[in-house]
């Protein structure tokens, strides 16, 4: 075969190494680079958007003692906290972070096939974050209008941030989703063109799979948003009626008419609800993997896996007006949706039981990773089953309005997710700096922050039940029917918050703590199967993979093959380099 | 009605996606008779089947059908409230009338697609002053398309409709405007292209991607314009 990698000449490395500090790391090309650039964004924007939930909890659990946030600046707190943490910080950092420094090492590429696209995505993905910040600082400030951004609220004088922080907003997500796409293009060629010698789709690792499948889903989804958000700015800032219909503020009326709310509720979930898998499909697949390794076995039905992974890409496309059945949409129309919802439940509940499956009978090694993964099937399936509650239109229409939802939701995309990141930033931190994070501190973050998510969130299933509406910014004594209990309940929501949020301080200082002074990790201190662990290099250099690119002999998951020697079958191992138990060699 | 564009939206997608998937079971790395040896700016990635530039762009022609199809999706939906008779509104969409100028706009537009597709014909006969003569007709075709575009939203600012206008009249804008900007996307490719043929030392062989590319592209939003135009028209 007359294959020619450029592994195979001599000159790899002159065409590969940078030479400067600057093209090493800042303009940098380097897949493994520009992943750390994202994930280092990505948490300091999501500490912003954590700082933010943090002052929320202190206006709902003890309204009127904090004179600081006004009505005003609570709502933009819970527009900004939204709107960073599903798409600035866990769009960017699954699919910028981790897709970026996983696709390339787990399938035998010596970087993405378009590295110089692939730095522009980073720069202007930080473009996107500094506009999106520079909202708080406009005339007016930041915008109130809720994540979901509805007009005709978003724009009209009663929002905070009606005049420039909308604007901010929108075209904050517009260059979002150019830096995306840049990155998006990039991410699925490179899984479809520069595997390595062997790896067909479906040895893949279900991570790569994961993230895949979410990227195509972005692509496809993300234009949604980016309709809906040049239209309202037209609507904002040139007096266009595309989403706004005639209306009056403060006596006087607008120049607005005709416009169509609904059209823009339409485009924004059609957006909205692929987003939702956007982020769950990179944890399905990287949580596959975690439970695999740490439990030294094979993923139990890896084929069916990849295809719940399709499958729920797919449907993720005809569920997003469950979202808007208080939308006094058509009984029919809703009535479709439910059920295409409660369909999605299928392929989704059977990863489930493949995950549970995995560690049936598994050699369970309790790591930190381990440990967070396990923690996501339970907060996951918690999140879930509130979901077929909510998917039912009898149901979610007096529910819609109150807690429960946001424990749904917080449950299902948000803690969910993000115990996956941490899982993953603990299982690969190794890889990408060479040390081990330190495995108290990492035990401390888990057990707090496992517990005290549940302490935060089972309880507001409950005030949800009692009818208590969310997006209040307090609740006084106008609302007769909310028992006394309710505002403890509440100081008691808080107070964990505050728990939760303060041991995600441990876990920052773990990060720059262990990246000097960790115990040094070794090349594959999981014992791990996956391509990325059999660099030559521990952190890998640039090309990755030294001399040759590696060859790919079986699937990601031979873990405890019964005769075989040692537990673990790295994927480029051949058939005749084996060795039986038994054997010296 | 709107919920079925919605769904045409959604199976264009599936379409897609569905070709994706049938790449399953290739095997990137293998050689096939069709092979191309792809070279980049840093250093090469060997013998693949399709170069990944292809794949990028019709991956890209999947993003913009989305973009397309949303933006005439949301074009029904607010032309159908704007009727409103389950609504109990009065319509506010008056169809604007359309600058002539569209027509010529059109075929400028048809002409620019002909001569790359006769630019990309003549580099299988190796000749390098016809492609490159097709190549910059092309280009300058397209240019004209743009320019006429701009001159037909001059007659139709000039007669009264603005954006503010209605409905109809903003539509058109951002159509056209969205469907422009993405001509000039590839207009700033084809520029790079002419540029590099300038060159004595760069050979017909390394830019004939660029040319392929940017004819499937130019076929690709001459097909949406007609979509637009004939949307434009009708309603």
């Amino acid at each position: 075969m007359a294959y020619a990698a450029i592994a195979d000449r001599d000159n790899a490395h002159a065409l590969h190494d940078p030479q400067s500090f600057i093209t090493k790391y800042i303009w940098s090309q380097d897949h493994k680079v520009i992943a750390i650039q994202y994930t280092i964004t990505a948490i300091a924007i999501g500490l912003v958007a954590l700082t933010l939930s943090v002052l929320m909890r202190l206006q709902l659990g003890f309204p009127q003692s904090f004179h600081l946030i006004a009505p005003q600046n609570y709502y933009q707190y819970i527009t900004l906290h939204g709107m960073i943490m599903v798409i600035y910080l866990l769009t960017a950092l699954f699919l910028g972070g981790f897709g970026n420094y996983l696709i390339p090492l787990m399938c035998g590429a010596r970087d993405m096939v378009f590295p110089y696209l692939n730095m522009i995505s980073y720069w202007v993905y930080l473009v996107a974050v500094l506009v999106l910040v520079a909202g708080f600082f406009v005339p007016g400030g930041a915008t109130g209008a809720g994540w979901t951004l509805y007009p005709p609220q978003a724009i009209l004088s009663g929002s905070p941030g009606a005049k420039w922080g909308i604007v901010c907003m929108l075209a904050s997500l517009a260059i979002f989703i150019v830096a995306f796409t840049m990155g998006g293009l990039n991410y699925v060629t490179t899984v479809l063109q520069a595997r390595c010698r062997g790896m067909t789709m479906m040895r893949m690792p279900l991570a790569v799979w994961g993230i895949f499948m979410a990227t195509v889903l972005g692509l496809l989804a993300f234009p949604a948003l980016f309709v809906s958000a040049i239209m309202m700015t037209l609507d904002c800032l040139l007096g266009t009626s595309f989403f706004m219909p005639a209306v009056s503020s403060m006596g006087q009326p607008l120049g607005y008419n005709g416009g169509s709310p609904l059209l823009f509720q339409h485009l924004f979930w059609f957006f909205g609800h692929p987003e939702v898998y956007i982020v769950a499909l990179p944890a399905f697949g990287i949580v596959s993997d975690l439970l695999s390794t740490h439990a030294r076995r094979h993923i139990f039905g890896y084929r069916m896996m990849v295809w719940a992974i399709l499958a729920i890409g797919c449907l993720s496309f005809v569920v997003w007006a469950h979202h808007m059945y208080v939308s006094g949409m058509n009984p029919y129309f809703g009535f479709f949706f439910a059920t295409t919802t409660l369909i999605i439940a299928v392929p989704t509940a059977l990863k489930v039981y493949n995950w549970v499956l995995t560690l049936w009978r598994g050699d369970i090694h309790l790591t930190v990773p381990m440990l967070f993964a396990i923690a996501f099937i339970f907060t996951f399936i918690n999140g879930g089953l509130t979901g077929l509650f909510l998917g039912n239109v009898p149901v979610d229409v007096p529910l819609s309005a109150t807690y429960f939802v946001v424990a749904h939701f917080h449950l299902v995309m948000g803690v969910s997710p993000i115990l996956v990141v941490f899982g993953a930033l603990y299982n690969w931190y190794p890889k990408m700096t060479g040390r081990m994070l330190n495995d108290t501190l990492g035990r401390i973050h888990f057990w707090v922050t496992f517990i005290g998510t549940y302490m935060i969130y089972l309880p507001m299933y409950y005030l949800g039940i009692l009818g208590v509406p969310r997006r209040y910014y307090a609740l006084d004594s106008a609302i007769q029917f909310i028992p006394p209990s309710v505002h403890t309940m509440n100081e008691w929501i808080s107070v964990s918050a505050m728990f939760v949020a303060a041991v995600q301080l441990v876990f920052l200082f773990n990060l720059v703590w262990s990246f000097f002074k960790g115990k040094p990790s070794g090349g594959n201190p999981w014992r791990a199967t996956t391509l990325e662990w059999q660099t030559p290099d521990t952190p890998p250099r640039h090309g990755n993979w030294g001399e040759r690119l590696p060859v790919v002999y079986r699937w990601a998951y031979d873990y405890s093959v019964p005769g075989a020697k040692q537990d673990f079958i790295p994927q480029n191992v051949p058939p005749d380099k084996l060795t039986p138990v038994g054997h010296a060699h | 009605m709107n919920i079925w564009v919605a769904f045409g939206v959604l199976t264009v997608g599936v379409i897609i996606w569905f070709m994706l998937i049938r790449k399953l079971n290739t095997k990137s790395w293998e050689r096939h008779g069709s092979s191309v040896h792809v070279r980049s700016a840093r250093g090469d990635l060997g013998e693949v089947n399709v170069p990944p530039a292809r794949i990028a762009l019709w991956v890209f022609l999947a993003v913009i059908t989305s973009l397309f199809g949303l933006f005439i999706s949301a074009y029904f939906i607010r032309m159908g409230h704007g009727h409103g008779a389950d609504h109990g509104a009065i319509t506010d969409w008056h169809s604007v009338s359309k600058p002539p100028i569209l027509w010529f706009n059109t075929a400028m537009l048809v002409l620019s697609s002909v001569a790359m597709q006769m630019a990309r014909g003549a580099l299988k006969s190796n000749k390098r002053a016809r492609v490159n003569g097709y190549l910059v007709a092309g280009g300058v075709f397209a240019i004209l398309f743009i320019a006429g575009q701009l001159i037909g939203w001059q007659q139709l600012h000039a007669s009264g409709y603005g954006m503010t206008q209605g409905p109809a009249g903003a539509f058109f804008y951002v159509l056209t405007g969205v469907h422009g900007l993405h001509l000039l996307g590839g207009l700033i490719v084809w520029l790079k292209t002419v540029i590099r043929m300038r060159k004595r030392e760069v050979e017909l062989i390394d830019v004939r991607l660029s040319i392929e590319l940017c004819t499937v592209y130019w076929h690709y939003l001459l097909l949406v314009w007609l979509v637009m135009f004939a949307l434009l028209l009708f309603t």
